[in-house]
């Protein structure tokens, strides 16, 4: 009942996002085609590409086609390359997503023990010049961009030691800087998150009664608080996953990396807006994704949200 | 402004401080130099004349960076302007729209949040056009959801108080409930948010400069400047320093400023914070024997810092006993319960003696405290632990302590729900807490005490929040574990009739101390005229209603201000000069010096 | 109505429902003149929901007959929720004050209020955060009598109090219905307390009033089941 509410939302979503693609064209003011080509461009060009593209004809038929080909991955063409724009993100998505999962896992995998961790050393305030040191690393990190510290890994580890290919993507090493990059952030704000739940949940009756129980740590801190700390967490920084999206595209550009990311600049910065219109979707789509994702694994977390048991 | 004083406050404070000074005179001193071409040293790297270089027009880089610090914030500005001139409103909307428009916008705002900001504001930008222009719409336009949220959502904490409800009663309608009592109260965090916005917004114009779609040439900002220097950063990786550390500087400044400020004003008022703990000398002398007594508390004291909420107190349990603790809030009972089971919270500290079966209680082995005493706690909603069935959390009490396997665990912990008369244990013990009333869990925690062999059941506010039809079962349920286990108890409640109806003996306690100590049948005869008063003011079943109830003026001191003398000096119609300078010391049980009459 | 005073609010077939959960079902009762009647009942019985659903804050289906719109004023349960943490206790004691007060006449209106409530009318410019439990409670009354009501609704007014603060507070409420004839619907889930206070009483169970009388025939010869074990199950000091 739960799973199927919510996958319909996520469906509805997606509808949305793909309405919102075709609308993106029609919401740009002036001429897209006299944009893309340019004002020096005859105007029987203009007038063939519209016809081609199919803007000459009434909207309601237009996004019928498009609502069409968009359900068998059919983005239409490139304005500028001619590709068809289902194959260049068919081609360039794989290396963002492999950026982005990586990301994501290496923030989860360290911000939710870490953020335990603090939370066991710093409640009922102990701990103090731990708790500043973590509140004020995760602060500074949790607002610097990621271009800047991709800028700063560059000129460090690439230029001056020499220790990391400075572009690409060509092997394990390669990952290193632009996944740190990108992680940065959301951990630091990740583990400031577990942290606080976990002291909320440190603080509750449960765990005072599980510590008047005598239970070891191990079994009092994974049994017991884990699902809580992480069910509370993922509420609200869910969305800290989906702003790895975002993040992607800057760090994609600064290191060239082959990703949808440049690929999307590239296509805004030259008014192509056909490779944009599907960049939208695609980016709109993985967004959704992830919140239903998580969605579904705060839904398998917390009993209650599962149905009642019958007994 | 005290909150100022954390570091990360301060680190924001001087960074925005500064980025604001070279914002004005950033163009006046280097407005000049920074579009000054020279053709014959254009991409050099760092010289003495250009420190951090020159750029393909042989343009000084430092001189662009300081100068472009206007620009940079100018439009940063203006971002959060449109940001928080759509987003504040539109998240105000729902509390003054009807229910179906709040439900609408309210969805809106939520399925908009989802999307990543850079995103929406790249495409923001790409319908405004390229450009300074674009680049601002799209910035701003893009934080726009989640201020509209946060707007939303304190607002809403606001709109669903009680007293929005008492001024809607008292006939205020929904623009002066907006303007009297919403604004205020959101005003301090949303201006907070507002100003890490500014932060926020200076990093995202850098970088959709920095990915070409911001700012054009010739105009430039930070981001521009980076766009333009970062192909050189392989070759000469300072030229890209000058505007990185600037948007850093920026950027951190303000949003470190705004989050660390909005943290602080959403925190609750720290604790104050003690000189440092004063460890008092234990208890005088050898103890007086009571060697068939399972709990016995000797001159503990609970101190946190420099308050000390509980001093001094002193009491037996015998075995099958079940002795009650009253007092009003604040008089230290449920801290005494909370130092007879070892659980302070930290930082409290508790010195003179706890003995649990003639231990003292630091020497009983964890296994043994695990399965000997029994602790029940006040609110049963939220005792047991949501995420994990019933069963396992009665069950984990003997595979922990008691060596027991998986099966017999269980098979356990459904024989002991059965014995507190929960129907079908076995279901029940398959079953989460969300599944019980709050009297079944209260019995499911009492069944958690069972598992071991327990000897002491400290009981603290058992039924406070429960219906009176429920807690008289709880109670019963209680007294009689008591009576079948042999077990002693300690109830602490605050209410007399409560303690009464199942203790044998009552403590009273006032303002950290134990002023009396009676059979419960005595407590309508009590000597100490505060023990007299409390009786007196609890109206029952049977007080007289032509007579006003008796009332005791002036309030229990806090723990930080208990007056030298005794603390109930102040409020007491019998107290002698005597009260007010010297501590009565409990002689057979009664601390007073100038009783009632038994 | 009974005491040969007349109906000052007299409700027909009260319906409350929260989408699809009925809160109160049928409920009917009046209120006299200068009369204090007691709403009992267990957690979940509704009787909250008679208090909001009378003074406008919970949907409500049915008849509410012989109040103006402001004439009943609600004192709620927490007092440290219903009072706004950034007014002083001046402007909200002055919140509910009818036009013709005016500005001039404000100062001393409220300082009438707070020594009706007996507080210090220096308290007017202090705020909530200084004041206890019990002052805080006191402030919320004051504010309820500002609007001039002619009911008082009192939801668990003494419940987050304790024993000897609670004491003081329900000795207003019979003071303010001696001094002013104010008529007084007094809730609460102890029967010991309404017992004290009350005129009449009203108990509740899963929405519907399943008794009703004056409170001596109540407590002393209840008619049905519920009232028994409820009575019952309210502890004696031995």
């Amino acid at each position: 009942m739960f799973l199927l509410r919510r996958a319909f939302r996520f469906v509805l979503s997606l509808v949305l996002v793909v309405l919102a693609s075709f609308a993106m064209l029609h919401l740009i003011p002036g001429d897209p085609v006299r944009a893309a080509l340019g004002p020096t461009a005859p105007r029987e060009a203009v007038e063939q590409r519209r016809a081609e593209l199919g803007l000459d004809r009434p909207w309601p038929e237009q996004l019928r086609t498009y609502l069409e080909k968009a359900a068998t991955g059919d983005f239409g063409e490139s304005f500028l390359s001619r590709q068809p724009a289902g194959q260049v993100i068919g081609d360039r998505f794989p290396a963002t997503l492999q950026l982005v999962v990586v990301t994501m896992v290496l923030a989860l995998l360290v911000a939710v023990p870490l953020g335990m961790a603090m939370a066991a050393r710093t409640h009922g305030g102990r701990g103090r010049r731990s708790e500043l040191a973590f509140t004020s690393v995760t602060g500074g990190l949790s607002v610097i961009p990621e271009f800047l510290l991709a800028v700063a890994m560059i000129a460090l580890f690439g230029v001056v030691l020499r220790w990391l290919p400075v572009a690409g993507k060509d092997g394990a090493a390669s990952f290193v800087m632009p996944v740190l990059a990108l992680a940065a952030g959301p951990t630091a704000l990740l583990a400031r998150l577990v942290r606080m739940e976990t002291l909320r949940e440190l603080s509750s009756d449960y765990v005072r009664l599980a510590r008047a129980k005598r239970l070891p740590a191990v079994r009092l801190y994974l049994v017991h608080l884990l699902p809580n700390a992480l069910t509370a967490t993922l509420t609200t920084g869910g969305l800290l996953l989906t702003s790895l999206l975002g993040g992607s595209v800057v760090v994609e550009y600064v290191f060239q990396w082959p990703g949808l990311g440049g690929t999307t600049v590239e296509a805004i910065a030259g008014k192509d807006y056909a490779l944009a219109q599907a960049a939208v979707a695609v980016y709109g789509a993985v967004s959704l994704t992830v919140v239903f994702l998580v969605d579904v694994a705060l839904g398998l977390l917390d009993p209650r949200s599962r149905p009642r048991m019958l007994g | 402004m005290r909150r100022m004083r954390t570091p990360s406050a301060l680190a924001g404070l001087s960074l925005v401080l500064l980025t604001l000074v070279f914002a004005v005179i950033g163009p006046w001193l280097w407005g000049e130099e920074a579009v000054r071409f020279d053709p014959l040293h254009t991409l050099e790297g760092h010289s003495s004349a250009h420190l951090l270089g020159t750029d393909d027009g042989g343009r000084d880089l430092l001189a662009r960076t300081l100068a472009a610090t206007r620009q940079s914030v100018w439009l940063a500005l203006l971002a959060t302007l449109i940001t928080t001139a759509v987003g504040v409103p539109l998240g105000a909307l729902p509390s003054v729209l009807g229910p179906r428009a709040a439900r609408f916008t309210a969805g809106l705002i939520d399925s908009l949040v989802a999307f990543p900001v850079l995103l929406l504001a790249m495409f923001a930008a790409l319908l405004a056009g390229a450009g300074a222009r674009g680049a601002v719409v799209g910035i701003g336009a893009a934080a726009v959801p989640g201020l509209a949220r946060l707007t939303r959502t304190l607002a809403d904490t606001v709109a669903t108080s009680d007293y929005v409800a008492a001024a809607r009663v008292l006939g205020a309608g929904r623009a002066a409930v907006l303007v009297r009592h919403v604004l205020p109260n959101i005003a301090e965090p949303l201006i907070l948010t507002v100003t890490a916005n500014l932060g926020y917004a200076l990093l995202g114009l850098a970088t959709l400069s920095l990915l070409g779609l911001g700012v054009q040439p010739p105009d430039y900002d930070w981001g521009r400047l980076l766009h333009d220097t970062l192909p050189r950063v392989y070759v000469d990786p300072e030229v890209v320093a000058g505007p990185a550390l600037a948007v850093a500087i920026a950027g951190t400044g303000f949003a470190l400023l705004g989050e660390s400020l909005a943290r602080a004003s959403a925190r609750a008022p720290s604790a104050p914070r003690g000189e440092p703990r004063t460890v008092l000398p234990p208890g005088c002398g050898p103890l007086p024997a009571a060697p068939d007594a399972v709990l016995e508390a000797r001159d503990l004291t609970v101190s946190f810092g420099g308050v000390t909420p509980v001093r001094g107190v002193s009491f037996s349990v015998a075995p099958g006993e079940l002795v009650g603790i009253v007092g009003e809030s604040g008089s230290g009972k449920s801290l005494t319960a909370l130092a007879v089971g070892g659980l302070l919270p930290h930082p409290g500290t508790a010195s003179g003696h706890v003995l649990l079966g003639g231990r003292p209680l630091e020497e009983v082995p964890r296994r043994e405290l695990g399965t000997r005493l029994a602790m029940v706690f006040q609110d049963p909603m939220a005792a047991l632990n949501p995420a994990l069935r019933v069963g396992s959390q009665l069950a984990e009490v003997a595979t922990t302590h008691l060596g027991a396997s998986r099966r017999e665990a269980w098979r356990r912990a459904a024989d002991r729900l059965g014995r507190v008369r929960l129907p079908d244990p076995e279901a029940q013990a398959r079953r989460y807490p969300h599944e019980f009333s709050g009297g079944m869990r209260q019995r499911a925690v009492i069944a958690m005490g069972l598992m071991g062999e327990p000897e002491l059941i400290v009981a603290d506010e058992p039924t406070t929040a429960l219906d009176v039809t429920v807690q008289k079962r709880v109670l019963e349920l209680l007294a009689e574990v008591n009576e079948t286990t042999g077990a002693a108890g300690l109830l602490i409640s605050h209410d007399l009739a409560v303690v009464s109806r199942h203790c044998g003996r009552v403590l009273v306690m006032y303002a950290g101390r134990i002023v009396e100590e009676l059979p419960s049948s005595e407590l309508r005869r009590a000597r100490h005229p505060y023990t007299r008063a409390l009786v007196a003011s609890s109206p029952d079943l049977k007080t007289d209603r032509s007579l006003p109830l008796a009332t005791i003026p002036g309030r229990q001191p806090a723990p930080a201000e208990v007056p030298d003398g005794c603390a109930f000096a102040p409020r007491c119609a019998r107290a002698l000069e005597r009260c007010r300078t010297d501590r009565p010391e409990p002689t057979a049980g009664l601390a007073c010096w100038n009783p009632e009459d038994a | 109505m009974k005491g040969g005073r007349g109906a000052l609010l007299d409700v027909r077939d009260l319906n409350v429902r929260y989408g699809g959960f009925h809160a109160v079902r049928d409920v009917s009762f009046a209120v006299g003149e200068g009369e204090i009647l007691g709403l009992v009942g267990e957690s979940g019985s509704g009787k909250s929901s008679v208090a909001r659903a009378l003074t406008g804050l919970a949907p409500r289906t049915g008849t509410v007959a012989g109040l103006g719109p402001r004439e009943a004023q609600l004192v709620f349960q927490d007092p440290y929720a219903s009072l706004d943490p950034r007014m002083t206790v001046g402007r909200s004691v002055a919140e509910g004050f009818p036009r013709e007060v005016g500005r001039r006449g404000r100062r001393a209106e409220v300082a009438r209020l707070l020594e009706l409530v007996q507080l210090d009318p220096r308290t007017a410019g202090r705020y909530p955060r200084e004041l206890s439990g019990g002052q805080r409670q006191r402030v919320a009354v004051a504010r309820a009598l500002g609007a001039r009501p002619r009911l008082l609704i009192a939801d668990e007014v003494t419940s987050a109090l304790d024993v000897s603060v609670q004491g003081a507070l329900l000795n207003l409420v019979r003071e303010l219905r001696a001094e002013l004839g104010l008529a007084v619907l007094f809730i609460s889930h102890d029967l010991a307390v309404v017992r004290y206070v009350c005129d009449r009483v009203a108990v509740m169970r899963e929405g519907r009033i399943v008794e009703e009388g004056p409170v001596e025939q109540v407590i002393e010869h209840p008619s049905n089941d519920y009232t028994k074990a409820l009575l019952e199950a309210v502890p004696h000091l031995r």
